[in-house]
């Protein structure tokens, strides 16, 4: 069984900057592979910077422990990293007050053999792609999904609510961003996908699965989605990162 | 520099040189000399005869000078000069040449040979002649468009564009009247706060004129400031950042033709000003939409909400809702300017311990309401009724119900954590859910705000938006008697009839809301003691 990762990102089709950042690691054994994309946010330069020093961090943090850290303690490593980056962002912003909004979003996958550890900040998201089957992974941290979650709203009314893009969570925004973390088995032909949410924005996840099964390699597969959502004219920077299990 | 080398100014000076250096080969330079010589001779043959004369070690001298002084005559002098004057100094000149000589010859027996600078004079001065015409017309021509070039800066300085007015001026060689203009161009530009450009000006005048007026004192005070970022490079930090307030030495910045006194306050759109219309004087209230902190794709379509709505909110005229005389745009904001209507904004009166007399509360709830059957009438919702947008003069007991329409123009959805937008404890469930808003909404938010100025509490409480969100949306308010046991029945059922979640279920229209708030002040037990 091998890991095959890649990746890509764009600046839409409205925005000045891209505030996205993604990073990837395949061990050369091809048995653990790490994926991370952070979509930031608090002003042009804030948002690029806030998403850049997390990506480097965890990147940082979690390559060099990648291959001998046992099952039951990558939870605990992802935390130790979130936190890391979360100070790195707070050293960051010392005596820049142009920085002082800045946060980020963060999405990571954490494979290792058949096993992968997902976490998560704000609103980007994971999913899986399983037997034909697409499924999201990840719960945004968003008020409109409380709303959605507790039934004060419905899925199609969550577009328009006010506040729809806050986040309940996302890093360098609160004290102790804490991320949600997933544990799953991964079956041979899955794909992992994570993306920012403009993917999501531009291209609805119901049309994904045709796309992707037109193409038979990952990086083609990665490129059709990036290109069918500039086609919907992306109005947010996009960021699509897969993970083949083979 | 190709015209100074081929004018004929140069070829004079060097027909000036030859004669001095090598009139012994031109002899028919000497032709006046022997003329003279001749003409003096016949009449004193004894002064003639040779030997007679005699030639001074200083004659070589004087015959430079006289050729030198016809030079700076006939190149220095003559093109300052009008034609007649010009004509009789190269005659009074030549001819005190002449009587010269002549009197050295009759009275000291010497000779000097000057015949080679009348010459000289004659025939310069007829070239001249040639040249001073021309020079003179392209003199007159430049001076025409030095005054309008002068005049053009003048009108696009008066019409707000001092960049184009400083390229007319460009090429104006440095007069009392041109750096004056350039002047007030740099007071225009740091009136509008381009303080770069301005201190660039500046130090342009500075240039041409050490002390010209008070422009050392005035780039000392603008090395203080930086000009605001126009384009990219600032961060959503900007949402509230104010203009630079600038000491005395600055001109005080301008928004459209109003001047900028101080600043009131920052909203969620941006900096509120203190401004003045000096046309008439008048006080004016500036809500200013900064630019900076937009992608320029979304500013489009902002812009064009700002003033659509701005423009709805102008046709509203009612005492009770502050009056909107203008709206404008600079290069990086655009703004609103309203009437400045005095007072605290009712925020101030919504702690426990501040709160106002019933009375008083109930009355100008029943005017706001009042206000809003008016607004609503014309098919106009204001969305954000909160203390904050009611300002209460306690004075003159007058209220002002402010930011009609435009408070939520700025799309809160672009904010991802929440800290710096509007909290939603005002805002009816049906707006929390992104359903269409009504004059419904606005009766809520007023029902919201009674609740908090006779209480100092509102219905819901929540330590994040989400949970308070979660709140409004699903949880019943909490009863205003728990903050308040001694309010009268009829006001609690007034508040708990204005926040029904179901906009069906409160009152019917603001009209029916402001007699219902009237009714419950008449049944007050007694107006004086509650008031006191």
């Amino acid at each position: 069984m091998s890991l095959v990762v890649t990746g890509l990102t764009d600046i839409g089709t409205r925005r000045s900057s891209n505030q996205d950042s993604l990073g990837w690691f395949v061990s050369p054994d091809g048995e653990q592979a790490l994926a991370v994309i952070a979509d930031g946010m608090g002003g042009y330069q804030g948002g690029e910077i806030a998403s850049r020093l997390a990506v480097d961090s965890l990147m940082d943090a979690l390559r060099p422990v990648l291959a001998n850290t046992p099952a039951v303690s990558v939870p605990d490593r992802i935390h130790t990293a979130i936190t890391l980056a979360s100070e790195r962002l707070e050293d960051a912003r010392q005596g820049r007050p142009e920085l002082a909004r800045m946060g980020t979003t963060v999405v990571l996958a954490w494979v290792q053999g058949d096993r992968v550890w997902l976490g998560h900040l704000g609103d980007s998201r994971g999913y899986l792609v399983r037997a034909g089957r697409l499924s999201q992974l990840t719960r945004d941290h968003t008020v409109a999904q409380n709303m959605v979650d507790d039934g004060s709203i419905t899925p199609d009314e969550a577009h328009r609510v006010p506040f729809r893009n806050v986040l309940t969570r996302a890093l360098g925004a609160c004290a102790e961003p804490r991320a949600t973390v997933h544990e799953l088995a991964l079956e041979a032909g899955d794909r992992l996908l994570l993306c920012s949410d403009g993917l999501t924005g531009a291209l609805p996840d119901t049309e994904w699965l045709p796309l992707l099964q037109q193409q038979p390699v990952l990086d083609d597969q990665v490129r059709g989605l990036m290109d069918a959502s500039l086609h919907n004219r992306a109005d947010d920077n996009v960021s699509v990162v897969m993970i083949q299990y083979c | 520099m190709l015209s100074r080398i081929f004018s004929l100014r140069l070829v004079v000076g060097g027909g000036a040189l030859a004669i001095l250096l090598a009139s012994d080969a031109m002899p028919w330079l000497g032709v006046t000399d022997r003329l003279l010589l001749d003409l003096v001779g016949q009449a004193r043959p004894d002064t003639t005869t040779a030997g007679a004369l005699t030639q001074p070690p200083w004659g070589e001298a004087a015959a430079w000078v006289a050729v030198l002084a016809g030079l700076g005559l006939l190149v220095g002098l003559l093109p300052t000069l009008s034609g007649a004057m010009a004509v009789l100094l190269v005659l009074l000149l030549a001819a005190g040449l002449v009587a010269g000589q002549v009197a050295l010859v009759w009275y000291r027996q010497t000779w000097i040979p000057l015949g080679p600078a009348v010459v000289f004079l004659a025939l310069g001065f007829g070239l001249m002649l040639f040249w001073l015409q021309p020079h003179r017309e392209i003199r007159r021509l430049q001076a025409n468009v030095q005054q309008a070039r002068l005049q053009l800066g003048q009108l696009q300085l008066q019409q707000g564009r001092p960049d184009e007015a400083l390229a007319a001026l460009a090429d104006c060689p440095a007069s009392d009247e041109t750096l004056a203009l350039q002047y007030d161009i740099a007071l225009a530009q740091e009136r509008r706060r381009q303080y770069d450009r301005a201190r660039e000006t500046f130090t342009a005048i500075q240039a041409r004129r050490k002390q010209f007026r008070d422009v050392s004192a005035r780039l000392q005070a603008l090395a203080q400031l930086t000009s605001e970022p126009f384009e990219g490079g600032g961060g959503g930090f900007e949402a509230t950042r104010t203009l630079v307030l600038p000491d005395r030495a600055v001109s005080k910045p301008t928004l459209g033709r109003y001047e900028i006194e101080r600043e009131l306050g920052r909203g969620a759109m941006g900096v509120v000003y203190l401004g003045k219309d000096p046309k008439i004087a008048r006080p004016v209230a500036i809500k200013t939409l900064s630019y900076t902190q937009y992608e320029p794709a979304e500013l489009k379509d902002l812009k064009a909400r700002f003033f659509r709505e701005a423009e709805a909110a102008g046709r509203l005229n009612h005492p009770a809702i502050v009056t909107v005389y203008d709206v404008g745009e600079e290069a990086d904001l655009a703004f609103i300017a309203m009437d400045y209507a005095p007072g605290k904004p009712l925020s101030h009166y919504g702690k426990a311990d501040r709160l106002l007399p019933l009375s008083v509360v109930l009355e100008l709830m029943a005017t706001v309401a009042d206000a809003l059957a008016y607004a609503h009438q014309q098919k106009i919702v204001h969305r954000d009724i909160k203390p904050g947008n009611l300002i209460y003069d306690a004075k003159s007991g007058q209220l002002k119900i402010t930011d009609f329409g435009i408070a939520k123009i700025t799309d809160d959805s672009r904010t991802r954590t929440g800290s710096v937008m509007g909290s939603p404890l005002y805002m009816s469930p049906e707006q929390l859910k992104g359903q269409k808003v009504t004059g419904a909404s606005d009766l809520y938010s007023l029902g919201v705000t009674l609740y908090k100025l006779v209480s100092g509490e509102t219905p819901h409480s929540g330590d994040t938006l989400a949970n308070l969100t979660y709140q409004i949306l699903n949880k019943r308010p909490r009863s205003v008697k728990t903050f308040n046991p001694d309010l009268p029945p009829g006001v609690v059922r007034v508040i708990n009839k204005a926040i029904q979640r179901e906009p069906a279920k409160r009152f019917d229209s603001a009209g029916a809301m402001a007699e219902a708030l009237r009714r419950a002040a008449a049944r007050l037990p007694d107006r004086e003691e509650v008031s006191g």
